[in-house]
C-alpha cells in the first residue's frame, strides 16, 4: 500500500521535469512525458486497490504516515495517506479519467507553439494536487490538495492569458475559490477548538463529543468550501467562465475530478454531517436548487462548452442532493459515472471545437455528425448516458439519487421531484446542444480564427481537423465507460459498488451512516418514469431543433424576457458586480484616497507644527554678536539675582 | 591700605565700563578690549581678596585669567584676521551669518 | 563552532566589511571591487549563519552562542549577545537576504557603488545586531544604528521624493524608540533600587520579573509597545512604510522586510517578558488594530496602481498577520508568527526583487502601464506566480503554514479577531491576482510592447538571486518542521509566562482525551 507515494510522485517529477528542463526537450516531448507521467499511478491505483481488497471488510482502512508535517504544541497534522474504499475510488478515477485526458491532449494541443510546456507541467500539477486532496489524512493537507487544485485550475483557465476573459475568469474562479477556503480554514480552526486535532481518525471517532450547535457551524464553515468547489449556488458563478481553459482541462479538471472535491469532502465528513441535520438539510436544497437553476440556463446556453459547464454544476447538485438526504453512496456513485460521461461530453466537444478550428459557439456548427462521425457518437452516447437512458450508466446513478429523494427520511417529494424534473431538462439542453452541432445546415467556416487550437494534420479533404489516434483513443475508452460505468450497482441485481464503500460508511465511528439499498416497486416505478422523462426530453429537442428549427427562434422571440434572463443566468453575476466587487474596489479606493490621506495629513501635520514652532522660535537667533552678549548679561544677572535673593 | 571695598568698587566700575564695551561696540578690537578689561576687573577682586585674606589661590587664579585671556586673544585675534581676509572688513555687524 | 563568538562575527564582518567597502581606494564609481567585497563578506556571513543555524538544536529551550563583556560597569550595561529559538531564525534569514540585495543590485547602481554596497552591509551587521542584543542598551544602540544605513540608502539612491521620504521614516520610527528609551531608564532604575542587593542593570535576563506596580507595568508597555507598533507598523502607525518603501532603492526592500520584523521579534522578545501582566492586558486592543491593519492594508492595496506601494500595503496586511500571532497570546499563534516572520522576509522579498525586475525592463512601475508580460519573459512569470502564490497563502506553500498557525492560535484565544482575519486571506487572493493578472496577462500595451531595457528573460544572474527565496518558499510549504522544532521551546517558555486570556478548556480536554483514545486502539 506504501506505493501509493508512488501516484504523487510520477506526476510530480513530470512536471518538475517539464518546468525546469522543459525548454531542452522537443516540443512533442511534453505531453509524452506528461502522459507517460500518468499510467504509474493508475496502474499503482488498481495495486492499491488490490491490497485493500485483500484486507477484511471490515478493516478497510489504513492511515499511511509519510511524515510529521506541522508539528506544534498542541496541534500536529501528518502528511499522510487515508486509504480507504472511497479514497481508492477517487485515486483510480483521478489516475485513470486524468490519463486519458492527458492522452487526448498530446493531440488537441499538438499545434500549439508555445504554451505546450506549461500547459502539460500544469496538468502534472493539477494531478498531484487532486492526489494530495483526495488522499489527505487530516482537514490541513486536504486543505493543501484544495488549494493546489485551485491553483491548477488558475494557471490552466489563464492558459491563453493573452486573452482579456480568459485572464479575468483564472482570477474570479482562484478569488471564489479563495473565499471557499475562508470558509473551511475557520470549520477546522473550530473543529481543532472542539476536538484538539484536526485528523479524520480523532475527529470522526470524537464526533459525538460536541454539542450539535457547534458541529453545526463546522459543517456548515466546511460546506462553504465545498460550495465553491464544486460550483453551488450561491458560489457557482466562477465554474461557466472557467470554460474560457482548453477543453481538456474543462474535461478533467471543471468536469471529472476537481470539482466534484466538494462531493468528496461531504462523504468523507460524513460523520459530522450525520450529526449536524440542519446543514444536511440546507445542502440537500442547495444541491436541488443549483440542479435545477443550472439546468434552467443550459437550456439558452449557445456556447457548446458553457452548456457543459451549467450541465455539470446541475450534476454537482444532484450529487449535493443526494449527500444532503443521507445518500452518500449514491452521491460517489454519480460522481462515478458524472466523470466518465462528462468528460466524454467535453472531450466531444473538443474534438469538435479542434475539427472547425476554434468555434465554440454552436449557432455556427450544425451539420458535423458525417463529418466527425467519432464525436457524433461518443457525444451521443455521453448525451445519452447524461439523460439517464437505460442502459447508460447515467442512469443508474441518476435514479439512485431520485430515489433516495423521494423516499430517505431526510428527503421529501419536493426534492424528488426538482430531482424528477431536472432529468426531464437536462436530456433536453444535452441533445439540443447534440442536434445544434451535428445536424441541420453546416453554419460553420471551416479555416476562421484559429484560437486555441491550431492546424496542419489529418485534415480531410473538406478542411476539417480530424482526430487523431491519441484522440480517439480516450474518446473509446470513456464511451465504453459511459456505457458499462453504472454496471456495478444495479438494483435488485449487482450491488458491487454499495458494498465495496460500505466499510467507508461504517468507520470510525460507533455508528453506521444510512446505505440505501434500492430497489423494488418503488424504485423501479421511479427509474421508469425518469427514463421516460429522459425521452421525452430527448424528443422535445429533437423536434425543436431537427424537424422545427424555426420553433424554436419563435419560442425565444415569444418569451424574450424568460429567454434574456436565462441567457444572461439570472444576472447573478451582475448582482454580485454590483453587490460584492464593486463597492470593496469602492471602499478600497475611498480609503486609499481618503483615509489614508488623513493619517498621512495627521502625522505630516505633526511634522508641520514643529517645523512651524521652530520657525518662530529661530528669530531668536539674530546673527548679532551684541544680541548674544546681551542675552549673556542676562542670564548672569538672573542667575546672581537668584543667588542673591533665593534666600541663602 | 585702603579699605577692600574701594577695590571693589573699582573692580565693579571696570567690569561695567567692559561690558557696556562689549555691548555697544562694533569693533571686534575694542571689544575684545572691553572682555580684557572685564577679565582684569575679576583679576582685581581676585587679587584683593588674597591681600585681604593672606591666601595664595586668588593669586594663583588670577594667574589663570591671565593664562586664559592671551589663548583667547590669540585665538579671537586669528579669527578677526581670517574674517577680515574674506569680507574686507571687521564690523561685527557685517558677520551675521548664524543669523536662524 | 564553540567557543567561537559566533553572534559576534555575524555582526561585525558586515559591519566591518562595510566600512571597508566605504573607504576602498579607487575611482568611485568603478563597481568591481565593491560587489566583490559585499558579495562576498555576505556569502561568508551566510555560512557561519547557516552553520549556527544547523548548530542550533531543535526544541531546546536555553539561550545559545552566549557572549558578555562588561560594557559600561557603572550603569550595568553589558555587550550581552545570545540566540535561541526566538531570534535564531530571523538572524539565519537576514544573513540569507542579503547576498540576493547585493546580486540584484549588481547593475542597477550607476553611481557611488562603494556606498550602496557599504551601506547594506551596515544594515545587515545592525540588524542582526538588533536581534542578538540581550542587553537593552546595546539593543537600543543597534536599533537605532540600524536606521542610519537605511536613511542614507532612501536619501541617496531613492525615488523622486527621496528626502521627503527618508527624513519622514526616520524621525517617525526614532520618535516612537525615544519613549522606549525611557522607560529602559525608568525600569533599570526600578530594578536596582528596589532590590537591595541588586547591582544597575541593563541586562534583560536581570530585569525580568522586576516588581513594579500595575499602573507602571502598563506605561512601560506602552513606551515599548509604541516604539515596536511604530516599526512594525501596526495600523495606524504605518504611514511611513508606504513613503519610504516606494522610495527607497527597490533591491534595499529585500532587507527592510527584515528591518521592520525586528519590530515584531522585539514584542516577544522584549515586551512580553518584562511586562506579562500588562502584556495580557493589553495585546487584545493591539490584536485588534493588527486586524484592522490586515483588512486595511489590503483594501487599500487593492486600489494602488504602483506595484511597489501595493507591495508595501500588502507588507502591512502581512505585518498584521504577524502581530496578530503575537498577540493572541498562544503559542500556535507565536510560533505561526515567527515562521510567518520568515515567510514574509522570502515572499515579500521575492516580489520585490521581481517588481524591481520588471521595472528595469520597462522602465516603470505604473500597474495601469503593464500588461502582457507573460508571453514575453516566461522565466520571469514563473518566478512571479509561485512568490505571489507564496504571498497570498497557497496552502502547500510557506505563507499557507504561517497564516494558518496564527489564526489557528488566534481563533482559540481571540475567536472573532481570528474569524475577521481569515478574510485577509480572501483579500490578499484579490490585491496579489489583481497585480499579477495586470501585468503579466492580458495584451502588452505601452512600455510593455515597447523596447525592453534590458536584453530578454531573467539573466543567470537574477535567477540566482530569486532561487534561495524561491527554494525556501517550496520548502517551508512542505517541510515546515525544522523550523517550527527550532522555534518551539522558546516561543513556548515565553508565552506560558504570561497569564493568556482562558482558552476553550472544556472542548480541549475531549481533544486531549480523544488523541489519546486514539493512540491507544491505533497501536
Amino acid at each position: 500500500m506504501e506505493l501509493v507515494w508512488l501516484c504523487l510522485l510520477f506526476p510530480l517529477a513530470g512536471f518538475a521535469i517539464n518546468a525546469l528542463f522543459g525548454a531542452r526537450l522537443p516540443r512533442r516531448a511534453h505531453g509524452l512525458l506528461a502522459t507517460l507521467a500518468m499510467l504509474p499511478g493508475f496502474v499503482v491505483a488498481w495495486i492499491v486497490l488490490a491490497d485493500l481488497l485483500s484486507l477484511p471488510h471490515d478493516a478497510r482502512h489504513r492511515d499511511l504516515i509519510l511524515y510529521n508535517w506541522v508539528p506544534v504544541d498542541g496541534f500536529s497534522a501528518n502528511f499522510g495517506a487515508w486509504l480507504d474504499p472511497l479514497s481508492v475510488l477517487l485515486l483510480l478515477i483521478v489516475t485513470g479519467v486524468g490519463f486519458v485526458i492527458h492522452l487526448f491532449a498530446i493531440g488537441y494541443m499538438a499545434e500549439e507553439v508555445e504554451g505546450q510546456r506549461r500547459f502539460f507541467a500544469y496538468l502534472n500539477l493539477f494531478v498531484v494536487a487532486m492526489l494530495v486532496l483526495v488522499l489527505a489524512d487530516n482537514f490541513m493537507l486536504l486543505l493543501v490538495g484544495w488549494g493546489g487544485v485551485g491553483f491548477a485550475s488558475f494557471a490552466l483557465i489563464s492558459h491563453y492569458f493573452y486573452r482579456e476573459e480568459a485572464a479575468d475568469a483564472a482570477v474570479k474562479a482562484f478569488v471564489v475559490n479563495t473565499l471557499g477556503d475562508v470558509g473551511m480554514m475557520l470549520g477546522i480552526f473550530l473543529m481543532w477548538v472542539t476536538y484538539g486535532a484536526v485528523d479524520f481518525e480523532t475527529v470522526f471517532r470524537n464526533a459525538g463529543n460536541a454539542q450539535t450547535g457547534t458541529i453545526t457551524a463546522i459543517t456548515l464553515l466546511l460546506l462553504v468550501g465545498a460550495l465553491a468547489k464544486s460550483g453551488q449556488v450561491p458560489l457557482h458563478t466562477w465554474l461557466p467562465d472557467a470554460m474560457a481553459g482548453p477543453t481538456p482541462v474543462s474535461a478533467l479538471i471543471h468536469a471529472a475530478t476537481m470539482v466534484t472535491a466538494g462531493v468528496y469532502l461531504l462523504a468523507r465528513s460524513w460523520p459530522l454531517y450525520e450529526l449536524a441535520p440542519a446543514t444536511l438539510t440546507t445542502i440537500a436544497w442547495i444541491g436541488a436548487f443549483t440542479a435545477i437553476f443550472g439546468a434552467t440556463i443550459g437550456l439558452v446556453q449557445t456556447n457548446i462548452k458553457r452548456v457543459l459547464a451549467f450541465s455539470t454544476m446541475s450534476q454537482l447538485g444532484y450529487m449535493f442532493l443526494a449527500a444532503g438526504v443521507g445518500a452518500y453512496s449514491a452521491a460517489i456513485f454519480h460522481l462515478l459515472t458524472h466523470a466518465f460521461f462528462k468528460a466524454l461530453l467535453f472531450l466531444a466537444a473538443g474534438v469538435v471545437i479542434h475539427a472547425i478550428g476554434g468555434e465554440e459557439d454552436m449557432r455556427k456548427m450544425g451539420g458535423l455528425r458525417d463529418k466527425v462521425r467519432i464525436a457524433w457518437i461518443a457525444y451521443g452516447i455521453g448525451g445519452l448516458a447524461i439523460a439517464g437512458i437505460p442502459p447508460f450508466s447515467g442512469f443508474f446513478s441518476k435514479d439512485e439519487i431520485i430515489y433516495s429523494a423521494f423516499t430517505s427520511s431526510r428527503g421529501n417529494v419536493v426534492l424528488g421531484l426538482i430531482a424528477l424534473i431536472t432529468g426531464g431538462l437536462t436530456a433536453f439542453y444535452v441533445f439540443r446542444g447534440f442536434f445544434l452541432t451535428f445536424y441541420g445546415v453546416p453554419r460553420y467556416e471551416v479555416g476562421a480564427g484559429h484560437g486555441d487550437t491550431a492546424h496542419g494534420h489529418g485534415h480531410g479533404g473538406d478542411g476539417i481537423h480530424q482526430p487523431g489516434l491519441e484522440m480517439r483513443i480516450p474518446l473509446i475508452v470513456l464511451s465504453v465507460l459511459a456505457i458499462v460505468g453504472g454496471w456495478v450497482l444495479i438494483p435488485n441485481a449487482v450491488h458491487l459498488f454499495e458494498e465495496y464503500l460500505e466499510p467507508v460508511f461504517a468507520y470510525p465511528t460507533e455508528f453506521n451512516a444510512p446505505v440505501h439499498a434500492a430497489g423494488g416497486a418503488t424504485y423501479w416505478t421511479i427509474a421508469i418514469i425518469a427514463a421516460l422523462l429522459g425521452v421525452a426530453g430527448i424528443g422535445a429537442a429533437y423536434y425543436l431543433y431537427v424537424l422545427k428549427p424555426s420553433l424554436a427562434a419563435n419560442l425565444a422571440q415569444r418569451y424574450a424576457g424568460i429567454h434574456r434572463t436565462l441567457f444572461n443566468r439570472y444576472y447573478v453575476d451582475q448582482l454580485y458586480d454590483s453587490l460584492f466587487v464593486r463597492p470593496t474596489q469602492i471602499l478600497g479606493r475611498a480609503l486609499s484616497n481618503g483615509f489614508e490621506r488623513v493619517l498621512d495629513g495627521a502625522v505630516n501635520g505633526l511634522g508641520y507644527l514643529v517645523r512651524e514652532a521652530s520657525v518662530t522660535m529661530r528669530e531668536v537667533q539674530t546673527g548679532y554678536v551684541r544680541n548674544y552678549a546681551l542675552l549673556i548679561l542676562g542670564g548672569a544677572v538672573l542667575l546672581v539675582a537668584y543667588v542673591l535673593f533665593s534666600g541663602a | 591700605m585702603a579699605p577692600l571695598s574701594y577695590y571693589f568698587v573699582l573692580s565693579a566700575v571696570l567690569f561695567t565700563i567692559g561690558t557696556i564695551g562689549v555691548l555697544i561696540r562694533k569693533n571686534p578690537l575694542i571689544m575684545f578690549m572691553s572682555i580684557e578689561l572685564m577679565l582684569n576687573s575679576a583679576n582685581l577682586s581676585f587679587a584683593s581678596f588674597a591681600r585681604a585674606k593672606n591666601l595664595l589661590s586668588g593669586q594663583v587664579i588670577a594667574f589663570f585669567v591671565i593664562a586664559v585671556a592671551a589663548a583667547e586673544v590669540v585665538v579671537g585675534l586669528a579669527i578677526i584676521v581670517s574674517i577680515f581676509r574674506s569680507r574686507q572688513s571687521v564690523d561685527v555687524d557685517d558677520v551675521s551669518m548664524l543669523k536662524g | 563552532m564553540n567557543g567561537l563568538p559566533v553572534l559576534s562575527i555575524l555582526i561585525f564582518l558586515p559591519i566591518v566589511a562595510g566600512v571597508i567597502c566605504l573607504l576602498l581606494p579607487g575611482k568611485s564609481d568603478d563597481p568591481t571591487m565593491p560587489r566583490l567585497l559585499g558579495l562576498g563578506a555576505s556569502l561568508l556571513t551566510l555560512l557561519i549563519a547557516i552553520l549556527a543555524l544547523i548548530d542550533f538544536m531543535p526544541g531546546s529551550t536555553g539561550v545559545r552562542l552566549e557572549e558578555r563583556a562588561s560594557w559600561i560597569p557603572q550603569f550595568g550595561i553589558s555587550y550581552h549577545l545570545g540566540a535561541d529559538g526566538l531570534n535564531i531564525l530571523l538572524i539565519a534569514l537576514t544573513a540569507i537576504l542579503t547576498p540576493p540585495a547585493i546580486l540584484a543590485s549588481w547593475n542597477v547602481l550607476s553611481s557611488r557603488p562603494r556606498l550602496f554596497i557599504g551601506l547594506i552591509l551596515l544594515l545587515e551587521g545592525t540588524i542582526i545586531g538588533a536581534l542578538s542584543s540581550l542587553d537593552l542598551i546595546l539593543y537600543f544602540v543597534f536599533w537605532e544604528a540600524m536606521l542610519i544605513p537605511m536613511y542614507l540608502l532612501i536619501s541617496t539612491f531613492g525615488g523622486a521624493r527621496r528626502g521627503y521620504a527618508a527624513l519622514k521614516f526616520f524621525i517617525y520610527t526614532s520618535v516612537g524608540s525615544l519613549l522606549m528609551f525611557l522607560a529602559m531608564l525608568y525600569l533599570s532604575f526600578a530594578h536596582s533600587s528596589r532590590v537591595a542587593s541588586a547591582a544597575p542593570s541593563f541586562d534583560l535576563r536581570d530585569l525580568i520579573g522586576t516588581q513594579l506596580s500595575t499602573t507602571e507595568q502598563r506605561w512601560l508597555f506602552l513606551a515599548f509597545a509604541l516604539a515596536f507598533a511604530i516599526k512594525l507598523p501596526i495600523f495606524p502607525l504605518h504611514s511611513w512604510l508606504p513613503d519610504a518603501y516606494s522610495q527607497s532603492p527597490v533591491t534595499v526592500l529585500v532587507l527592510a522586510t527584515m528591518l521592520v520584523k525586528v519590530g515584531a521579534y522585539s514584542f516577544l522578545r522584549f515586551a512580553i517578558p518584562l511586562f506579562p501582566q500588562a502584556s495580557s492586558e493589553l495585546m487584545p486592543i493591539l490584536a485588534a488594530l493588527a486586524t484592522v491593519g490586515i483588512i486595511y492594508g489590503g483594501l487599500v492595496a487593492a486600489a494602488q496602481r504602483d506595484m511597489i506601494r501595493l507591495l508595501a500595503y500588502s507588507s502591512l496586511a502581512h505585518l498584521g498577520f504577524i502581530g496578530l500571532g503575537i498577540f493572541a497570546l498562544d503559542t500556535r499563534g507565536a510560533q505561526g508568527s515567527l515562521l510567518q516572520m520568515v515567510n514574509h522576509g522570502v515572499s515579500s522579498g521575492a516580489l520585490f526583487l521581481i517588481a524591481g525586475m520588471i521595472a528595469a525592463r520597462v522602465g516603470t512601475f505604473d500597474i495601469a502601464a503593464l500588461g502582457g508580460l507573460a508571453k514575453r519573459w516566461p522565466i520571469l512569470t514563473g518566478t512571479f506566480v509561485l512568490a505571489a502564490f507564496s504571498s497570498l497563502g497557497l496552502p502547500g506553500l510557506n505563507g499557507f503554514v504561517g497564516e494558518f498557525l496564527i489564526l489557528l492560535g488566534t481563533f482559540r484565544t481571540q475567536r472573532v479577531l481570528a474569524c475577521i482575519a481569515t478574510f485577509g486571506v480572501l483579500i490578499a487572493a484579490i490585491y496579489v491576482l489583481r497585480l499579477f493578472r495586470r501585468t503579466m496577462f492580458g495584451v502588452g500595451r505601452g512600455p510593455s510592447a515597447g523596447q525592453s531595457l534590458v536584453a530578454g528573460d531573467l539573466s543567470p544572474r537574477e535567477v540566482a538571486t530569486l532561487a534561495p527565496l524561491l527554494l525556501l518558499i517550496i520548502w517551508i510549504g512542505v517541510y515546515p518542521s525544522p523550523f517550527l522544532q527550532r522555534t518551539e521551546g522558546a516561543v513556548r517558555a515565553t508565552i506560558n509566562a504570561v497569564q493568556a486570556p482562558a482558552p476553550a478548556t472544556t472542548a480541549l480536554t475531549v481533544g486531549a482525551t480523544a488523541l489519546t483514545i486514539t493512540e491507544a486502539t491505533t497501536r
